[in-house]
């Protein structure tokens, strides 16, 4: 090139092609390193030694007549097993995939019968730690344990670490069990720990609580602490179920819902008080002061107003003190905001008479006719008050909310032809206990059921409960326990009663293939939910459905009727 | 794969020429104008490498290096520098500019206009640059299709590693790659002092770009060659009076199987000493100019540099030294040419002493046929001025990092046992045949007459020939070629004396010489300089100079005897296209690791070292760009552990299986990251093993359960990793499935081709795994023993043996029993 001044030129035109060319690799992708790796994901519900074994999707819960592990059930039924029930360890139970264990502690031949039970692939779930654990060999054997260090040690909590349970690590220091101290074998994963308070534990070192074996061949799930009581314990047995070398998918409800029990309550019970402390009448305090405080925590913490209006709180109340009229203001302002409005039975105790249901129901047709109520709490009835009912003055109702006694009374199910949806927690009991089953029924079904209780505002049982307290513990409450599922759906109980009805019928099939997933929704479902759980499983291709990542390796999938073969592939 | 390498490829090569050739283009854009286009690409060159290494290596001598320094201290110097020399223009374009601002905001002049303007203006210029480029392509039509066919060779079949296989080729590459990220980290000569001229050019474009420097150099290899044999074309076009002659010698190189693969398959590679090679022939050139100029001197001339000399010394002493150093003008300042010559030396210096080792004798033998220059005033004078001056300043970084107590690294030890003469037989050459040949004779034995001595060393050159070129008809190709430089130079000498032309010829011939003498010559009292198959690599670059002679000599006779430069062109043109298509002479007979034999006509290029599959980088582009960097372990091979460094922690397979030998129950191991990746190989490599092109797999063994139920002892050293690769393997892959079977779910596969598996482990890292897990391998050894034991019994004893072990069992089994009813009991009891 002779003529020198055109190469400044030159060199301006190659930027040119440079910046071309990183435009154009960078709109191809080619400069992002994303390479195709290889991956093996199977995702039938069982091993092939089990498909081959024709024991697939059966399991065995063999625990004492009077301690049943109802979380145990729940959980495997939840899953698709055909679960059966027995008090002992039976040759059809060894033919099962799945045994859960729930007596206090084995014989030797029922050691040796499971060990060989697992070493031929099948999954064995130990309830609690069996008693012979910390002496004998051979259940050591079978548990993966490799030495005793202490035989009872305390604990200052337990922590659940984040891939088990949704919801993440979450650390409960209010649980101190005092738990066997145990060194594992090679094979084990441990999911929980006891944080021991022992002084010269300079290293921290933590003391397994739950933990998997795989060094027999098939799994073994120990638990040093009874979980599986309970029906909220399902969620233990699917976070076991979950822990496949394969992602796995189940279905679930995705609906969360928060109702308010007494609001409003029709009966000027505590009038005195109430003007007292808050200068308003009875129902004036209801409309006044405690609905724009609901509809403001209802609205941000995103849930839909549900309330359950009731006649009396007590027994002590009568006709001339409930104001009929301030009904259908109630009613308006509720279904105004996009509410739901529901019906609920003295929250204290009595029956049925005495607390007047039948008198609420008719003065619901009088004062509000257009409205129909059709979800039920019963408060602090017993069943045999409320139950024949449901056959008379209750037969609108087509939504039960069992209520919270401490621990859930009830799995999801179906009673008299309506549904059963449980109550998981009390709004205003934050105990670590509630949150660990929150954690539970959030894993299993993705729901959960809240109640907030009026009652305690109204009607206060000590002199510094009121509402601004109540508030106070309500809003903590929602910012702690519920924080990790604050992007699950949340929904009215109307809502509720239609997922969980499609959940229980299994109202959507799926079929797993090596790494998709097709669903087939039956004539007249509306959609159907999933959860999708693997090790950092990734959904990359939906047709006719949405998938949303909760967590690392776990995806809810939303199936919805917009095509005729709803499909997602994973990776 | 292929095609992100590919594009990879051509990324990088943009990349390093712009980092280039924009700095001395931007700055020294006058000078350049005044200059032939070969000699451009050499100033820019030395003249940008200079600069960046000289910066680079200052910075990161004084711990300042970030990439923004590094960036003012190349265009921001760079750019004082211009304002302070051209201050005036700088003033008034700066007032030009304030002008037209002025009248942008007064409304005297419309912006959009203005635009339109500065947007024609460059939309003419690009024009008149393509057309003058499509001009000067079309001038030089044939010469450019010719050498772009060399080239595409060259690329073809120096990329071809890096294109097919993907991995790391020498276990040089990944050390490499960890110094230069380390100099990310403040923390040069981290090994310990090295010349890091080649580490700061790639520092520097991995600063500056942000691109990995695990991808650069991995591409790097390709685009180094491809400047290597521009370099050598640019040289060549410059000793040739035919264009066509050079590029037949040049074809040599590119596309034939004329050299043996220790003297070419190092190009394939990122590697210092062959980026110092890109500076050898510049030097020459600019040696050569340089002498050019002084011997050519007219009297008028000289005499009117004696009165500058004397108007010199009566100037103050500042003013003697600028004089001195001189600004060079017109093409006959010695000066320019002295400035480039002494700064390839420092480069060569900077970056490889190998390099310099050959510069010498390049430099010896230009000065030995160009004596005459020495004689004109002030030539020797200044030449050792300058180098000497440019010597320093490639070696204060690492006298300065030598001084401050770093220590020297390893390889610099090694480098100076090979230059110490009788450093051991690790020498290639010397090996029984070549100690046949030498070693018997000694000069001055009286027993051997100079006859004798004579014949044994001309067999032992014709045998170290025969190891730098391919046997058959290449060698007499090449003997023939040098044996005619050799006489055609001296007598172009003899009957053209005032023609440097000869004494070129004659440098390169004395060059080539001196590359064979600085191997191994004893007998002749010569001390080992470089180790053999190095030196073969600066051989075979040379002669392909040496085989572009006769094509010259040729061309001189034709252009004799026709004078029409056209038709001697013409013909000459024909000559090297015939020469291309008939120079694939066919390789020499292979001997293939079965014992067959074959002849083929591929080039026999060998991976030499083949370090890695292509599986390993896939998974290392893998992690460096979807996990956090240090929340990952990689257990593999030792090759990859510098490779990883600064992203994640690396554990090395072999101590790992190592420590797994003879496991015990109640062993732990842990490795305390997040993610665990475990590598292994399905078909354990080859290492340092031959490979002929073009195949898609490395040479490489099989797993077997035998070679796993091997009983590694503590002290097997490397070896696991070179002939013994295939214990290691096997037993790693068995380790592997164990660990995924005993942890589902967190253990997946995350990787797998024919060669390599990777795994992935996911764990808690509050509750770690135990990687030490029976996988069947490590404890059965002892059975194998039992076994063989057992087998020297008596079949009696064995009979006992078995009646006592069944009594044992049965008495266990009641042990048992009561041992759990007891238990039972006492926990009951509790």
């Amino acid at each position: 090139m002779k003529n020198g001044n055109h190469y400044l030129s030159v060199l301006l035109v190659c930027v040119v092609v440079l910046l071309l060319f990183q435009m154009v690799g960078m709109s191809l992708g080619l400069f992002d390193s994303d390479y195709e790796v290889n991956r093996q994901a199977a995702v039938v519900l069982a091993s092939p030694t089990d498909l081959a074994a024709g024991r697939a999707g059966t399991a065995f819960v063999i625990a004492p007549a009077d301690e049943p592990a109802a979380g145990a059930v729940d959980g495997l039924t939840d899953l698709r097993y055909a679960v059966q029930e027995t008090a002992s360890l039976t040759d059809e139970a060894l033919n099962a995939q799945v045994i859960v264990w729930g007596h206090s502690d084995l014989t030797t031949a029922e050691c040796g019968r499971l060990t060989a039970f697992v070493q031929g692939g099948g999954t064995l779930i130990f309830r609690t730690l069996p008693a012979t654990a910390r002496t004998r060999k051979s259940v050591q054997a079978l548990t993966g344990i490799l030495d005793l260090r202490q035989a009872k040690q305390k604990t200052f909590g337990i922590r659940f670490y984040s891939g088990f349970l949704l919801g993440g690590s979450i650390t409960y220091e209010d649980m101190t069990p005092d738990l066997a101290w145990f060194k594992l074998n090679t094979g084990c994963t441990v999911y929980a720990v006891g944080l021991s308070d022992e002084q010269t534990n300079l290293s921290a070192e933590t003391i397994p609580l739950l933990w998997r074996y795989r060094g027999l061949g098939g799994s073994v799930f120990v638990c040093q602490e009874d979980f599986l009581s309970t029906h909220d314990g399902a969620g233990f047995i699917t976070a076991m179920y979950s822990q496949d070398d394969r992602p796995v998918i189940y279905p679930v409800i995705n609906a969360q819902t928060m109702t308010v029990l007494g609001f409003p309550a029709m009966s000027n019970e505590n009038e005195a008080l109430i003007t007292a402390r808050y200068q308003q009448t009875w129902q004036q305090m209801f409309y006044n002061v405690l609905l724009p405080d609901v509809t403001s925590i209802f609205t941000t913490a995103g849930y839909p107003l549900t309330a359950m209006f009731t006649g009396s709180l007590t027994t002590q109340a009568a006709d001339w003190q409930i104001d009929w009229a301030s009904l259908r203001y109630g009613a308006k302002m509720i279904v105004g905001r996009s509410g739901e409005m529901g019906l609920t039975a003295a929250t204290l105790t009595g029956s049925a008479a005495s607390t007047g249901l039948s008198r609420d129901i008719a003065a619901l047709k009088t004062y509000i006719p257009a409205y129909t109520i059709t979800t039920f709490c019963p408060g602090g009835l017993d069943e045999a008050d409320w139950v024949p009912l449901l056959d008379t003055d209750l037969s609108e109702i087509r939504t039960l909310l069992l209520p919270y006694d401490g621990g859930m009374a009830q799995g999801y199910g179906i009673l008299a032809g309506r549904t059963v949806l449980p109550v998981g927690q009390d709004a205003l009991t934050d105990t670590p206990w509630s949150r660990l089953m929150l954690q539970s029924q959030e894993t299993a079904t993705l729901s959960s059921h809240v109640t907030l209780d009026l009652t305690d505002v109204v009607l206060p049982g000590s002199e510094d409960r009121d509402w601004v307290t109540v508030t106070k513990d309500w809003a903590d409450h929602l910012s702690g326990a519920w924080y990790p599922f604050k992007d699950l759906d949340k929904t009215t109980l109307t809502e509720a009663d239609r997922r969980t009805r499609d959940y229980l019928s299994g109202s959507c099939e799926y079929e797993m293939g090596e790494s998709t997933v097709t669903f087939a929704l039956k004539e007249g479902a509306q959609d159907g939910y999933f959860l999708l759980r693997g090790s950092d499983v990734e959904v990359y291709d939906c047709v006719g459905c949405t998938a949303k990542q909760l967590e690392k390796g776990c995806w809810l999938i939303r199936v919805a009727d917009w095509d005729s073969q709803p499909h997602l592939s994973f990776k | 794969m292929t095609i992100v390498t590919a594009l990879q490829i051509v990324w990088v090569f943009i990349l390093y020429t712009l980092a280039i050739f924009l700095l001395p283009t931007l700055f020294f854009w006058k000078k350049l104008q005044v200059m032939r286009l070969t000699e451009r690409v050499m100033f820019c060159l030395i003249v940008g490498n200079f600069w960046i290494i000289t910066i680079t290596l200052a910075e990161s001598v004084l711990h300042i290096a970030t990439p923004f320094r590094l960036f003012m201290g190349t265009y921001g110097i760079g750019f004082i520098a211009y304002c302070v020399r051209n201050h005036s223009r700088v003033w008034a374009a700066l007032k030009r500019q304030g002008l037209v601002m002025k009248w942008l905001v007064t409304g005297e002049l419309r912006g959009a206009l203005y635009i339109k303007d500065r947007f024609a203006r460059l939309i003419d210029k690009v024009r008149r640059a393509v057309l003058a480029l499509c001009s000067f392509l079309r001038s030089h039509l044939s010469e450019f299709i010719l050498l772009s066919l060399c080239l595409a060779g060259a690329v073809w079949f120096f990329s071809w590693q890096t294109l097919h296989l993907y991995g790391y080729g020498t276990s040089d590459m990944p050390v490499h790659v960890k110094w230069i990220n380390q100099m990310s980290e403040g923390n040069v000569y981290c090994s310990g002092v090295y010349p890091y001229g080649w580490h700061a050019v790639m520092y520097y474009i991995q600063a500056l770009t942000g691109i990995e420097t695990l991808y650069l150099i991995r591409v790097m290899g390709t685009v180094q060659s491809l400047w290597i044999f521009l370099t050598l074309w640019v040289f060549l076009r410059a000793m040739c009076r035919s264009p066509y002659a050079a590029i037949s010698g040049f074809a040599f190189l590119c596309l034939t199987s004329a050299f043996m693969y220790n003297a070419i398959s190092r190009y394939q590679f990122a590697l210092p000493q062959e980026y110092g090679m890109l500076f050898l022939f510049p030097m020459a050139y600019f040696l050569m100019k340089f002498y050019r100029i002084y011997i050519t001197k007219t009297r008028e001339e000289e005499q009117s540099e004696r009165a500058i000399a004397r108007e010199r010394r009566r100037q103050p002493f500042l003013s003697r030294v600028r004089s001195f150093f001189g600004r060079s003008s017109g093409e006959r300042s010695t000066t320019l040419p002295l400035l480039l010559f002494a700064a390839s030396v420092s480069l060569t210096f900077s970056v490889h002493f190998y390099v310099t080792f050959a510069a010498f004798g390049l430099c010896a033998a230009i000065t030995l046929t160009h004596l005459k220059a020495l004689t004109r005033r002030g030539c020797l004078r200044r030449l050792i001025c300058y180098v000497l001056l440019f010597m320093v300043i490639a070696c204060i970084p690492m006298v300065y990092a030598f001084a401050t107590g770093t220590k020297l690294e390893a390889s610099l030890t090694w480098g100076m046992s090979v230059v110490s003469a009788g450093a051991g037989p690790s020498d290639y050459v010397t090996n029984s045949a070549y100690a046949e040949l030498v070693y018997p004779y000694s000069f001055g034995d009286p027993e051997f007459s100079w006859l004798d001595w004579a014949a044994a060393i001309l067999k032992a050159v014709s045998y170290y020939l025969r190891y730098a070129v391919s046997s058959g008809q290449w060698f007499y190709i090449t003997t023939f070629a040098i044996l005619f430089t050799l006489v055609y130079s001296v007598l172009h000498m003899v009957f053209r004396h005032k023609d440097l032309y000869g004494a070129r010829w004659l440098s390169i011939f004395l060059y080539i010489a001196y590359l064979i003498m600085i191997v191994k010559y004893p007998s002749l009292g010569f001390p080992a300089l470089m180790e053999g198959s190095r030196d073969s690599i600066f051989l075979a670059q040379v002669m392909t100079m040496t085989l572009a002679c006769p094509f010259d000599a040729l061309y001189s006779l034709l252009a004799h005897w026709k004078p029409t430069r056209g038709k001697a062109m013409s013909i000459s043109c024909i000559l090297c296209a015939l020469t291309l298509a008939a120079s694939r002479l066919p390789a020499p007979h292979i001997t293939l690791a079965d014992g067959s034999m074959t002849l083929t006509p591929r080039r026999n290029l060998s991976t030499s070292y083949a370090l890695q599959y292509g599986g390993n980088v896939e998974v290392l582009y893998d992690l460096f760009s979807k996990y956090e960097d240090n929340t990952w372990t990689l257990v593999s091979s030792v090759s990859e552990s510098n490779l990883v460094y600064g992203h994640g922690r690396h554990q090395d397979l072999m101590t790992l299986i190592r420590d797994l030998e003879d496991w015990e129950e109640g062993d732990e191991l842990f490795l305390p990251t997040e993610y665990v990746f475990i590598l292994v190989e399905k078909r354990p490599l080859e290492y340092a093993s031959l490979m002929y092109l073009p195949k898609e797999k490395l040479p490489a063994s099989e797993l077997s359960d035998e070679d796993a139920l091997i009983h590694i002892p503590h002290n097997a050293g490397n070896s696991l990793y070179t002939h013994y690769r295939s214990i290691l393997m096997s037993k790693a892959v068995h380790w592997v499935e164990k660990l995924e079977a005993l942890y589902p779910g967190a253990c997946i596969r995350y990787f797998e081709d024919d060669d390599v598996i990777c795994i992935r482990l996911q764990q808690n890292p509050q509750e770690l795994l135990n990687l030490s897990v029976d996988y069947g391998f490590n404890t059965a050894w002892h059975e194998l023993e039992a076994a063989q034991t057992e087998d020297t019994t008596t079949d009696e004893a064995a009979q006992t043996a078995e009646t006592s072990a069944d009594e044992a069992v049965q008495a266990d089994d009641e042990a048992a029993q009561t041992e759990d009813t007891t238990t039972g009991e006492e926990v009951q009891g509790e």
